[in-house]
């Protein structure tokens, strides 16, 4: 762990943070940001050490610190408190910007499903509240989630990327919403199709036509 | 968790460099055949070799008399090239007159596909089918990587019977769709070398195997809770003790818990979004299936505050 003497310029810290494996789908949280206590509040309480984590974090702490377990403390708050800061960064206007660029990139990996054709994925958490589940991926093909094919992404927490992320980007720029279509896959014996499956599929496509109705019933502004 | 921890155990995190202990095995075999072919190693058959190949977990050993009985191989003549120096290879037959050398990687090749297409045949048969079940009670085909299917085995599958087309894809019976294997060493593996047929027939076969609540066979959750209710209120009729009781919750507690298929809603601050808007949800069709009911949402339906006042 690199800790500078109050160098303000180049990040230490962050740049070790995000060259770790699997953190590739976090972004740099600009210093601005992090520095404006407003975008902090509330984080006090929930993180351990929080001074020491922020001063850690923007590479501006100043005492040594000997005891080796409130050291590493301090190290896991400051991740904890990074991905916290994260989570409410990228739901900004910058924010969204950065991680859309990301997006366009393919940084996220792609869709495992077949039909999806390799579409771009984006992060997503399932709950807002830190320690509980891992990160998983939000296809905007076929708007289901998945678990990352990258086994080191099972380490990093969901939370720090937040329920709202991804739907809040596909509204800000429905440019990159791709087109949904009715393709599907049809299992098949010896080129016949399944009654029980068919039959699903069927009711399947009442709800289709229903929802679409429902859609087209509304008159477009 | 446990069939997380299952599925790691299958994560080579040097995969990459797979590729390259492939080509070494390949050689070390090569020369061990070429300088001592009476010693131990020559007896592994070809079949058990290629099989032990990484990368080709997926496939079963098709037992030789099955390959030997030529019914079985009807056809294949046509499509592969330099058939009977192939299929003398996979049978390790020693042929009184051996090809010449430099022949010898178009017969591997043509040995390969000859055994993958004999294999899209085997795994067919009932005993074929049998060997494939052993495989896929240990999940050694992997698991599902849709979050809401709950880590639901997977069969291989091709998306079509002609080799050298696809590759090897994995069908999960729970949501009924395909999905890509998430190891670089599948990629290689041809999808003909399993059919298009073989989940589905092995689903048919063998109807037990089918997870709870799969895309053929769905639960229909309105018709399960009120047997559920009837249950219980007969449970309480019959017990008054308060002990056996609690048992009865704790029981229910766990059903409640064991979900075993959902749909993603998408939400912005826990709010859905509108599905009239132009991101809204517009795929839930794709998931849907009869007698679906979100365990997710039920939780968290509100009583209607207005109506009391």
């Amino acid at each position: 762990m690199e800790v500078s003497s109050g160098s303000d310029y180049t990040r230490y810290w962050l740049e070790y943070f995000l060259s770790i494996q699997g953190h590739e789908l976090f972004c740099e949280v600009e210093e601005s940001y992090i520095l404006d206590r407003f975008n902090l509040t509330g984080l006090n309480t929930e993180v351990e050490h929080f001074h020491y984590a922020l001063q850690l974090i923007t590479d501006s702490l100043e005492e040594d610190i000997e005891d080796a377990n409130l050291r590493h403390e301090i190290e896991k708050s400051a991740v904890k408190l990074y991905g916290l800061i994260h989570a409410r960064y990228i739901i900004t206007n910058r924010g969204l910007a950065r991680m859309v660029e990301k997006f366009r990139r393919g940084d996220f990996g792609k869709c495992p499903r077949v039909l999806c054709q390799r579409q771009h994925v984006l992060p997503v958490g399932l709950t807002d509240v830190p320690f509980q589940k891992s990160v998983r991926l939000y296809c905007p093909r076929c708007e289901d989630i998945y678990f990352s094919s990258n086994k080191k992404h099972n380490c990093i927490d969901g939370a720090f990327f937040g329920t709202t992320f991804p739907h809040l980007l596909l509204q800000v720029y429905p440019q990159f919403i791709p087109i949904r279509t009715q393709e599907r896959y049809v299992p098949k014996i010896f080129g016949f199709k399944i009654h029980a499956i068919a039959e699903q599929h069927r009711k399947q496509d009442e709800v289709y036509k229903e929802n679409m109705k429902r859609i087209e019933a509304v008159p477009e502004e | 968790m446990s069939n997380e921890n299952i599925q790691y155990q299958e994560d080579d995190p040097n995969f990459q460099n797979l590729n390259d202990y492939q080509e070494e095995k390949e050689e070390e075999y090569v020369s061990n055949e070429s300088f001592d072919s009476s010693t131990s190693t020559s007896v592994i058959s070809w079949i058990t070799w290629y099989c032990s190949l990484p990368g080709h977990e997926f496939f079963i050993e098709v037992p030789e008399e099955f390959i030997e009985d030529e019914f079985n191989l009807y056809g294949l003549r046509a499509i592969v090239p330099m058939y009977e120096e192939a299929l003398d290879m996979i049978l390790d037959l020693d042929d009184e007159n051996p090809p010449p050398s430099s022949d010898l990687p178009k017969i591997e090749r043509s040995a390969e596909l000859l055994y993958g297409l004999i294999h899209q045949r085997f795994i067919l048969t009932k005993l074929g089918l049998s060997l494939m079940k052993l495989k896929h009670k240990e999940a050694r085909f992997g698991v599902c990587p849709r979050v809401y299917c709950y880590y639901s085995p997977v069969l291989p599958c091709g998306m079509t019977d002609i080799p050298g087309k696809v590759n090897v894809k994995l069908y999960c019976p729970r949501c009924g769709d395909l999905y890509t294997p998430k190891l670089k060493k599948y990629k290689n593996i041809d999808g003909a070398y399993f059919g298009t047929t073989f989940p589905h027939l092995f689903f048919l076969t063998f109807p037990e195997l089918l997870p709870k609540n799969s895309l053929a066979n769905p639960v229909d959750y309105e018709l399960e809770e009120k047997n559920e209710l009837q249950a219980n209120e007969e449970n309480n009729n019959e017990n008054e003790n308060e002990n056996e009781n609690e048992n009865i919750n704790e029981e229910d507690k766990e059903k409640n818990e064991e979900r075993t298929y959902d749909i993603y809603t998408p939400k912005i601050f826990g709010f859905k979004i509108h599905e009239t808007s132009q991101s809204g949800q517009r795929m839930k069709w794709l998931r849907w299936r009869e007698g679906y009911k979100s365990k997710i949402e039920e939780i968290k339906t509100l009583p209607d505050v207005y109506t009391d006042d």
